[in-house]
């Protein structure tokens, strides 16, 4: 069974800052210059090019972990889903594959030709797009990419063109959400060129997706995607690509700007919630720890909750006591758990422990993992 | 570059216009700017530039004058030569089909970025390396231009000469 599929993503451990910035990516658009793009190409040609790319990629990193979508079966794809390897549908998977190599992916014939993308734990953009580079520049001394002097690096997506960079950032903003200013936030985002990405709790697959204030819509796009009715969780997706005017370490430097300015409003929100709400916090988090450790069966959507419960006791202060050494290490622990309860991963751990399940024994196998991960807490 | 009209011979005549914050370019073989008009700095002129301007905006076609072999192409239905997609397709899905689509329609495709300065549109990022050292070498000819203007305007012969040799030396190397 493969490694990559199977255990915690290597951005679930270490970074500064974890309390709210959870994970930074930062992602790199190459093409071939030889080929056509992959909405246009025929399939023999979509296979050449997976061909090459691959032979490359075996050949000058050992250990890389090769999965071509057609070989894959539906929990396989839903893992590389749930892990964020693909950039769209599973549709058409003709020539498509997933490289990884510890934090670093590389996507295949997914929109473009190549994606690479490295993502940190906490907040490391630097970190990341070192990475990215890294394996930018070897996959340029033995590809061809498609790239000119005026218009950088050529995409398939007119947007993505330029420096073909883009980043992005998962969050954790209990309090931003708590305190209904997420709207507000959202704006200022959008105005730096953000795009905040919430997840609805009442729906638990459903994003919603900040419009641009460029797009033609009169409407404001913050209507269309918070009405007020809808729970949100605290977890928010933050992306923004770099224009075609701006270089990458003027493109790095505002984004980072943008997510310190976020961690700052996040921390002074908390304290003033605290100050009043903290008895509040402290019962949601105890709750949350005391279903989790007793719990025979739960549901994505329920463990999903509580574990966000929690993870706010911690970054509030008010979660139970762990015997675990840091609060680092418990919001690895709840992050490494929040992956796990997800269908597609497990899934692969039932049959590894060669089980088929149905619904009633994936609630009752999440239940277990979840039991194992907050075993620390003294309730 | 190939005349947009014909598509067959090069362009000679560039028509840029500014409007409203956008910035549009089309070009024209010395026979297509005659039958539209453009051979006389007179009246006709602005007429002809309007339907020009009308033509590159998408909302009126323009063709050859009755008597050329040359099909009728309008601007939207022009064709990538390596993938085959249709500009207009190109423009509603904002995609390319491949870098020669960059190549060929790269104004049309990526209009919403166009500056009225041409520094602003210049992409100044990362580069293949390749790329990367053309980049270079041509940003070192510009320098020693400058510096070429600025050693004969001082009168300092001995520096203009030594630029102007260093310049002979890059223009061959570039034209090999």
């Amino acid at each position: 069974m493969s490694e990559s599929l199977c255990s915690d993503a290597p951005w679930t451990a270490g970074g500064d800052d974890r309390d709210v910035i959870v994970s930074t990516k930062m992602t790199l658009v190459r093409n071939l210059d030889d080929s056509l793009f992959p909405w246009r190409a025929p399939p023999a040609e979509l296979e050449e090019v997976r061909r090459r790319i691959l032979d490359v990629l075996q050949t000058s990193i050992p250990g890389i972990e090769v999965f071509k979508l057609e070989e894959l079966d539906t929990t396989e794809c839903l893992v590389v889903a749930d892990r964020g390897w693909i950039f769209s549908s599973f549709e058409s998977d003709h020539g498509r594959a997933v490289a990884v190599h510890g934090d670093t992916v590389f996507s295949i014939n997914d929109i473009d030709h190549l994606r690479i993308s490295c993502r940190k734990g906490g907040f490391d953009l630097g970190g990341a797009l070192k990475k990215a580079v890294e394996a930018d520049r070897m996959l340029d001394s033995r590809l061809k990419f498609a790239a000119s002097l005026e218009k950088g690096y050529l995409s398939s997506r007119v947007e993505d063109s330029g420096s073909g960079l883009s980043a992005s950032a998962l969050v954790f903003v209990p309090a931003i959400m708590t305190a209904g200013v997420f709207e507000r936030v959202a704006h200022s985002l959008l105005s730096s060129g953000v795009h905040p990405k919430a997840v609805a709790l009442d729906w638990a697959q459903t994003d919603y997706d900040m419009k641009s204030e460029e797009s033609s819509s009169d409407t404001d796009p913050a209507d269309e995607a918070i009405t007020g009715k809808e729970l949100l969780s605290p977890f928010v997706t933050l992306h923004a690509r770099a224009g075609i005017e701006s270089t990458e370490d003027e493109f790095i430097a505002q984004f980072e700007d943008t997510l310190k300015g976020l961690v700052e409003g996040e921390r002074r929100t908390r304290k003033l919630l605290v100050s009043s709400r903290r008895l509040e916090f402290e019962d949601l988090a105890f709750r949350a720890a005391a279903v989790l450790k007793s719990a025979r069966l739960i549901s994505e959507r329920e463990s999903k909750k509580l574990l966000y419960d929690l993870r706010a006791g911690i970054v509030y202060g008010v979660a139970p006591e762990s015997s675990l050494g840091s609060r680092e290490q418990e919001l690895e622990s709840i992050d490494a758990a929040v992956e796990k309860v997800g269908a597609g991963i497990l899934k692969l751990i039932a049959r590894e422990k060669k089980q088929t399940m149905d619904d009633r024994e994936a609630d009752a196998l999440r239940a277990e993992l979840v039991r194992m991960t907050i075993s620390h807490y003294h309730i | 570059m190939k005349c947009d009209i014909c598509g067959e011979k090069d362009a000679v005549v560039f028509v840029h216009q500014v409007a409203g914050g956008r910035s549009s370019e089309l070009r024209l073989c010395a026979e297509c700017a005659k039958q539209q008009g453009l051979g006389r700095l007179d009246g006709d002129l602005s007429a002809s530039l309007s339907k020009l301007i009308e033509a590159v905006t998408g909302k009126s076609k323009l063709t050859k004058k009755e008597g050329t072999k040359s099909e009728k192409t309008p601007l939207l239905d022009r064709r990538c030569s390596r993938c085959g997609s249709l500009l207009r397709e190109l423009k509603k899905r904002e995609c390319a089909g491949c870098s020669a689509c960059w190549a060929q329609f790269a104004d049309e495709l990526d209009e919403h970025s166009h500056k009225a300065n041409d520094s602003q549109r210049a992409y100044h990022g990362r580069l293949p390396a390749a790329l990367e050292a053309i980049r270079a070498s041509r940003k070192e000819l510009s320098d020693l231009k400058v510096r070429l203007e600025e050693s004969l305007s001082r009168e300092d012969y001995e520096t203009a000469a030594i630029c102007r040799d260093f310049i002979r030396l890059l223009e061959e190397k570039h034209n090999e």
